[in-house]
């Protein structure tokens, strides 16, 4: 009942909401938190069947497929959850004086946590199929912070969006899906024109995972040019969602 | 020197109306409209109008959920607001979770409201219930929930909306005990009640607000009979 909740306190109410968000996700559920590692596996499973038919295919596109599925997870349920979090905690937000931005947060935490799940998968595929890493996956860790920190930019504007303009939930639900066919998920940049690549790697999202790419299968550090595109575009994501944010915020009990 | 708790100044607070095709002025509805009110450090202030006149918003601007488009609402001390049943709980948690939950958003640490969790049921009287999911719980019950988890929190300033209306004859009574044993702490409630005997029995001084503005305020014997007499002449 603090009139303020301090920076401190916000975060600790985002890690305890997050964790009961995963809690409530998966109570009740027959299998309960197995479908946190039966849902990645079986969509991995699907695509790869798909995919492995149409082109050739081994050991090493089961990881790229993998990678690049897990970042695509990353930021679409992160996005797509997030954007409904004020709408969903309407309740809590219309009776407490409480910092807004800990609602898209917590929710992005909590799909934070699958993804690590996702990603011990990941790591013990890797080392059953006895795909070779180097010393380059030590850049991961780098990589996936600047794709949850234009993940957190994102969600912070769609939050906003969200409540002035209902339609973006249609448009965003288009976005997620196509994501998985306009960023390098199952097809390499290079098999692409260049003319069409260089398009397709405007996206920030694109290059990212091409990074991840090229640390985790391809043993190479990425471009200065890649590196510093994907910083740029990620901060500043986060930063427009911020201000962004932060001007709407005493607006947010109004529109719910 | 009189300590205030809650001082408003000149406070007005409008919402925009939802716009029709054609209209090319945004419109503006007023809820509050230029308030002002002082409130004593110890004292019960009582809210009392008709459904719409602003008490709510009232409520919700001292709580610093709403932002006033002009004016300005200074508190002293923590404010702890009951102005909607289930308020920040989870149908699909236990009441001892939800207990938990409440504390936390309110800003106290895990630990101390866990401690806190076999006084706030017993108060409640919901012990056999406390394993139970919160869709369990009737709507009185989880206001019972609610008040005894606000009371274990002991704000400087409680703010209660129509809720405690909901619980039955024994707990409302208790809840009127709880506030008189507030009050005497030097603690401030803002009380919204159209229970009229109970406002001129709890509080010291109420206000009768109408269309966002204050129609009259002082003793609660004489501002309920201002109310009484404009809701005759008012057809209510």
């Amino acid at each position: 009942m603090n009139p303020s909740i301090t920076t401190g306190k916000s975060r600790k109410i985002i890690i305890y909401l997050s964790l009961i968000e995963l809690k409530l996700r998966y109570r009740g559920a027959f299998l309960g938190f197995f479908w946190s590692v039966l849902e990645p596996l079986a969509q991995l499973g699907i695509l790869y069947l798909v995919f492995s038919a149409l082109r050739s295919a081994d050991e090493t596109f089961v990881i790229y497929l993998f990678s690049g599925l897990i970042m695509v997870h990353l930021f679409s349920r992160g996005t797509n959850q997030a954007m409904n979090s004020l709408i969903n905690k309407k309740s809590i937000i219309v009776s407490l004086n409480i910092p807004k931005i800990i609602f898209p947060f917590s929710s992005l935490l909590t799909n934070l946590y699958m993804i690590g799940i996702e990603f011990v998968i990941f790591f013990l595929f890797i080392a059953i199929l006895g795909i070779q890493i180097s010393t380059t996956i030590l850049l991961l860790p780098a990589i996936v912070f600047l794709l949850i920190v234009f993940t957190c930019g994102m969600a912070l504007i769609l939050s906003i969006v969200r409540l002035y303009f209902k339609d973006i939930q249609s448009i965003w639900g288009i976005v997620v899906v196509s994501l998985i066919f306009i960023t390098p998920v199952f097809w390499h940049v290079d098999e692409l024109p260049q003319n069409i690549s260089q398009i397709f790697l405007l996206n920030p999202l694109a290059v990212i995972m091409e990074m991840g790419h090229e640390v985790i299968l391809y043993h190479t550090i990425p471009s200065f040019e890649d590196a510093a595109y994907s910083v740029v575009t990620s901060f500043a994501t986060l930063l427009v969602g911020w201000i962004l944010f932060k001007k709407f915020e005493t607006k947010i009990v109004e529109k719910l | 020197m009189t300590e205030y708790s809650i001082r408003v100044k000149d406070v007005t607070k409008s919402f925009k109306t939802s716009r029709k095709i054609g209209d090319l002025k945004e419109k503006r509805i007023k809820a509050i409209d230029n308030i002002s009110m002082d409130v004593e450090k110890g004292q019960m202030i009582g809210l009392i109008g008709r459904n719409g006149s602003g008490k709510t918003t009232l409520l919700r601007l001292i709580a610093s959920i709403l932002y006033p488009n002009s004016g300005k609402i200074v508190t002293n001390g923590t404010v702890g607001p009951l102005l909607q049943i289930g308020a920040g709980s989870n149908d699909e948690l236990t009441v001892m979770e939800n207990i938990i939950m409440q504390g936390v958003l309110f800003g106290f640490e895990k630990k101390w409201i866990t401690q806190k969790v076999p006084e706030i049921i017993k108060f409640a009287e919901l012990d056999e219930y406390k394993n139970e999911k919160m869709k369990l719980l009737s709507s009185g019950m989880k206001v019972r929930i609610m008040f005894s988890t606000a009371m274990q929190m002991d704000p400087d300033i409680l703010l209660v909306d129509e809720i405690i209306a909901v619980g039955d004859l024994k707990f409302r009574e208790k809840s009127f005990d709880s506030f008189l044993s507030f009050k005497n702490r030097n603690k401030t409630i803002v009380f919204v009640s159209h229970n009229l005997q109970v406002v001129q029995k709890l509080c010291d001084v109420v206000y009768f607000l109408d269309k966002g503005k204050i129609i009259d305020y002082g003793e609660p014997e004489k501002v309920i009979k201002s109310y009484q007499g404009f809701c005759k002449i008012n057809g209510n």
